[in-house]
């Protein structure tokens, strides 16, 4: 699943082929999304953090309706306290890619989809310096993930029912110097059952998605063995775009989420950190028929389950997207 | 007698398949009736006879895909009118009449590129034209569609369908003044349309 030289250029190629498709095709059959996206976090009482600046960008090309396909790259650097238990401050490097089919079935009353996605990242510690350890006293640190998350849903024709069925297997490996003493490895596999339905005609979408997260015994998460979480979502769209305001969604996590992916917004969460809840309101803006932007500001609260500490964080969001 | 004997015989084969024809026909009146009862499985029921005898009919294929259409198996009537359209790739019947299961389905883009397909063959097809307007409507592609029905509005100057995508169109461009205008024509179409009326007494 890694992305070595030969494994990017494969996706180049691809992505090629697919621009170059669409062009051939001549009627546009082949829908081109591409965007850029940043994020910030500052934290508040963190025994570790201090903030996250992100960066990133996806490419997506559908099909009509019936597949859509997704290459995308982020990269995160975290900032560290300077207190004697951190590490050096963080790089974080993810690719993934998302493929995804619609299938029509006999009698059914809507589509039936069909996901599947991939992530490889790894999370660079800057060098920093053990105290009594004589001569070599600097120890670098790599935790190396990848996710396998395949996932079926279905909306009916109306679109005004959801369900879908997700499963995440995470897979993370530390490396590093052996000069001290390294956090286990762990393996995650989360399942995420979800439900959504549409009223007010169509105009309010409520969906509910719970976080069922088994992880193996590691260190990692001081003897923690499972986790449960319950997302709910609003979403309103409005009629008449207020400022050109085209929606507003309204989200909300209850419970305990820590190793999770999210696969809304293409997020591994890969640091120990229990999410205790959250608490987010983004609104979507259409800039004309193409371009879209999307900004996001969300609270909260974690507990560091190594250190046994609480603290929390403010988070800005930000994504333009433009289609073809 | 032999003369008999065969004169007989082709008396006999003459009913037989003059009572073929009829009972085709007797298939084909009936699923009209059903149809215009809304008893519309059971009229898929009867084409499904038909077209077990005559597998090559698109014609066939393509009412029983029109039949499952209303009746609600948009699937089915899909499946049927792309049948049709590769027995008869000629057909602008079938290509139209798949552009409404694709978009009670709300798959717009499909529907978009069925369109555009017939628009090729036929450049001032109406129904080509008004369900791309609909599937245009469904992306929320505004200014294209506000585009396209000003267009087309010109070759359709008696059609209110297409001043309605019209007015809709520039209402959510709140263009006001363009949807008023377009709205007023709507009401000199068909006087006491409601969307209409309603715009006009809220602005």
């Amino acid at each position: 699943m890694k992305f070595n030289k030969p494994g990017r250029s494969v996706i180049f190629t691809a992505l090629c082929l697919l621009a170059s498709n669409r062009v051939l095709a001549g009627e546009g059959d082949w829908y081109i999304n591409a965007g850029v996206e940043g994020v910030y976090i500052n934290y508040n009482g963190s025994p570790r953090y201090e903030s996250l600046l992100g960066i990133g960008g996806f490419f997506q090309a559908d099909y009509l309706e019936r597949a859509s396909f997704i290459v995308g790259y982020n990269h995160n650097y975290r900032t560290y306290q300077s207190a004697a238990s951190a590490p050096g401050d963080m790089n974080e490097n993810v690719f993934f890619v998302s493929g995804k089919g619609n299938f029509h079935p006999g009698d059914w009353p809507g589509p039936l989809s069909v996901r599947l996605d991939g992530y490889s990242g790894s999370d660079k510690y800057g060098s920093f310096e053990v105290a009594g350890i004589p001569g070599r006293r600097t120890v670098n640190m790599v935790d190396d993930f990848t996710v396998i998350s395949p996932m079926v849903s279905y909306l009916n024709y109306a679109r005004t029912f959801y369900l879908d069925l997700g499963y995440s297997y995470s897979s993370y490996r530390f490396g590093g110097t052996s000069l001290i003493t390294l956090p286990q490895d762990i393996d995650v596999s989360q399942w995420t059952p979800t439900v959504g339905f549409a009223f007010n005609q169509s105009r309010d979408w409520l969906r509910f998605r719970a976080y069922l997260i088994n992880l193996s015994n590691s260190d990692r998460v001081n003897g923690r063995d499972s986790t449960s979480a319950l997302e709910t979502k609003w979403t309103h769209w409005f009629v008449d775009t207020p400022g050109g305001l085209d929606s507003l969604t309204l989200n909300l996590l209850l419970g305990e989420r820590i190793y999770a992916v999210d696969s809304d917004s293409y997020t591994v969460y890969s640091t120990p950190d229990m999410q205790k809840s959250l608490l987010a309101i983004d609104g979507e803006w259409m800039l004309g028929e193409n371009a879209r932007l999307l900004a996001e500001v969300g609270y909260t609260k974690y507990e560091d389950v190594v250190l046994a500490e609480d603290y929390n964080s403010t988070h800005f969001y930000l994504q333009w997207s433009y289609n073809w | 007698m032999k003369a008999v004997r065969s004169s007989v015989l082709f008396v006999v084969v003459v009913f037989l398949l003059v009572a073929r024809v009829s009972h085709a026909e007797d298939g084909w009146s009936e699923s009209y009736r059903l149809e215009a009862l809304a008893k519309y499985k059971d009229a898929v029921r009867v084409m499904d006879k038909l077209i077990k005898k005559e597998p090559q009919n698109d014609f066939a294929i393509s009412r029983r895909a029109w039949l499952n259409y209303l009746r609600g198996a948009y699937n089915k009537a899909v499946e049927d009118y792309r049948k049709a359209i590769r027995l008869n790739p000629k057909s602008l019947d079938a290509r139209l009449g798949l552009l409404l299961p694709l978009l009670a389905q709300q798959r717009w883009r499909e529907a978009s590129s069925s369109a555009k397909g017939v628009l090729k063959e036929a450049p001032l097809n109406y129904y080509a034209h008004v369900r791309l307007m609909s599937s245009e409507a469904g992306e929320r592609k505004w200014q294209t569609l506000a585009d396209h029905a000003a267009r087309v509005a010109a070759y359709y100057p008696s059609d209110a369908t297409v001043q309605i995508y019209l007015a809709r169109a520039n209402a959510r461009l709140k263009n006001t003044r363009a949807a008023r205008e377009a709205y007023k024509r709507v009401l000199e179409r068909i006087p006491g349309h409601v969307e209409a009326t309603r715009f006009l007494n809220a602005k």
